[in-house]
């Protein structure tokens, strides 16, 4: 065979010709395997769209629910923490007042209620929380106070010599 | 309709890259699920028929990257390629022009190989073979013609 060749190779004379042969009916059958496939293709995307979408659904529901405070929830409520900083007990009372630095009204110039204390009021948690938290406090608090409290509170800042 | 029209070219395209039966068969149905599945998505930048052939292509190239993970060097790729000729079913082996001329074919390295077949028995244009294979116009005219050389040195010389 190849002395009976040219020396130059003629592409014509095999032109397009392969060897390569299908079986009877084989492309009739793929067509429908393949369309078959196609479909399954499709709804197994389709379910995996609808898993991801209800997945992050979830997680999105899950985080709102975690990471969005509550209403009334997990913030201090100003009354109770200032009914709880002044107690019904007056040497409590005047522990406490020794303690508060800086508490404002919501409006005017700040006023200080700060004893005569020389060493610096360290920051207890919940007090300061109230005096760092309120500084825009009403006057709301005064009212809670048992008088005998108010009485002491009074004293003390009538011997106020910052507040005289 | 698009099964009916392409199903037949592409079969025998992959065929001469893939030489099995069987590869072939897998390889053109995972092309027209993916086909199929980004139809949505063809932008018209060229014509669907090079849309196809590059998905053909990719799909080729994936199942021949499959191959070479078991194998060390581009002489053992091209040598099964050969062998397969050799132990593969239906290949009309009376016609030995022809099964030497897919010889001289799949002697060629892997991208020769693909620009041969787009050219000569796909008879695309050469800008539509730089579509398909992401290489300029220019180095598809040289490797065809190498590759028209080699084949021409095999056929007469072998």
């Amino acid at each position: 065979m190849n002395k009976s060749m040219n020396n130059d190779f003629d592409f014509d004379k095999i032109g397009k010709t392969t060897p390569y042969l299908t079986p009877e009916g084989f492309f009739n059958d793929t067509q429908d395997k393949i369309l078959k496939k196609v479909q399954e293709d499709r709804a197994k995307r389709r379910r995996l769209r609808i898993a991801v979408i209800t997945v992050m659904t979830a997680a999105a529901l899950i985080a709102g629910l975690i990471f969005i405070p509550r209403k009334y929830g997990d913030m201090p409520d100003s009354k109770q923490l200032a009914t709880k900083s002044f107690t019904a007990d007056s040497e409590g009372t005047k522990k406490v007042a020794k303690e508060i630095t800086h508490i404002q009204p919501e409006k005017e110039t700040p006023t200080r209620i700060s004893y005569n204390s020389s060493e610096k009021a360290k920051k207890a948690s919940a007090d300061t929380s109230v005096t760092d938290y309120h500084r825009n406090i009403n006057d709301d608090w005064i009212e809670m106070l048992s008088d005998e409290d108010l009485n002491t509170l009074t004293a003390l800042a009538d011997n106020d010599e910052f507040l005289n | 309709m698009l099964l009916s029209a392409y199903q037949e070219p592409i079969y025998f395209f992959i065929r001469r890259m893939i030489v099995s039966h069987d590869d072939a068969k897998d390889v053109m149905q995972e092309t027209f699920i993916r086909v199929f599945r980004s139809l949505n998505q063809f932008r018209n930048e060229s014509s669907l028929t090079t849309w196809i052939y590059k998905i053909a292509t990719n799909e080729c190239i994936r199942f021949m990257n499959r191959r070479k993970e078991n194998t060390i060097s581009s002489e053992e790729i091209n040598e099964e390629a050969l062998n397969s000729i050799k132990a593969s079913e239906y290949i009309d082996y009376s016609n030995e022009m022809a099964v030497k001329f897919q010889k001289a074919i799949l002697r060629l390295p892997e991208k020769q190989r693909l620009v041969f077949n787009l050219r000569y028995y796909e008879a695309l244009e050469y800008s539509e073979i730089s579509k398909i294979t992401g290489t300029k116009a220019e180095t598809l005219k040289v490797d065809y013609h190498y590759a028209k050389e080699k084949i021409k040195n095999y056929m007469t010389n072998e």
